[in-house]
């Protein structure tokens, strides 16, 4: 089952121990001056995960990766990582960081939670629903039938009827 | 009754059913009956009103009435005032 794709991952998770160690003996300051000399936020995914790690944007990159699991069925993290690597750790993620960016890192969770409300709203309830017949050029009244009817289909004639003692008196 | 009001009333009564087909033509300009109900009924309604400006002075003003000379607009009675 892991053939290439399983080779992939380890060198992967090689090199993320790598990145990993390293990232141990360095200071926040140190990523933070890295990356503002080198100005590449999102080098790589490999460098994102680390040097965000302790930033909000990690929390970001672990609802992703949630999302991912629900995408694929609730398959393993690995799974989804070997499997869906091209598509997602180079493509998909970057989509999803800076669309995340948009969606979190400038607004409030309050207006996350309203928007996500307003969502769930629109797929789950509708406000009214039209339904309407076309008119059709048929049961006409004449010219003076009309006149008097005040329309000439006689489909919208609709003459208000004078109303019971009973109701007028309530 | 005066001939002028019957003459009146049936300019009225074509009007009306010109303005209903009209908005019914605006939702359905295609169809054919009532184009031609359209056509037939504005027909009248031009002769009508014709005959009614030749004997008893014009409907309208702003050019689209017939009328003799401006002077008629003004010194003969209104419309109104013909129909009671």
């Amino acid at each position: 089952m892991y053939r290439q794709d399983d080779c992939i991952c380890n060198e992967h998770d090689d090199d993320t121990s790598e990145i990993r160690n390293d990232h141990m003996h360095k200071s926040p300051e140190d990523y933070m001056s890295q990356s503002e000399d080198d100005d590449i936020m999102y080098k790589s995914h490999e460098d994102h995960m680390i040097k965000s790690k302790e930033s909000p944007m990690y929390k970001l990159h672990e609802d992703y990766m949630i999302k991912s699991k629900e995408d694929h069925m609730y398959k393993s993290h690995d799974d989804c990582m070997s499997k869906s690597k091209e598509d997602h750790m180079y493509k998909s993620h970057d989509d999803c960081m800076s669309k995340s960016k948009e969606d979190h890192m400038y607004k409030s969770p309050e207006d996350c939670m309203c928007k996500k409300h307003a969502e769930h709203m629109s797929h789950s309830k509708e406000y009214a629903r039209a339904y309407i017949l076309p008119q059709k050029y048929e049961n006409l009244f004449s010219c003076k039938e009309g006149f008097f009817a005040g329309t000439i289909f006689k489909d919208l004639y609709r003459p208000y009827h004078d109303c019971k003692k009973n109701k007028c008196e309530r | 009754m005066c001939p002028c009001n019957d003459l009146l009333k049936n300019i009225m009564m074509y009007q009306f059913c010109a303005i209903d087909l009209n908005l019914f033509l605006d939702n359905f300009p295609d169809d054919k009956n009532a184009r031609e109900d359209y056509n037939k009924v504005s027909c009248k309604l031009t002769s009508l009103v014709h005959d009614y400006e030749k004997t008893h002075g014009p409907l309208t003003n702003f050019g689209s009435a017939f009328i003799e000379n401006p002077k008629a607009w003004v010194d003969q009675p209104w419309p109104w005032e013909n129909y009671e």
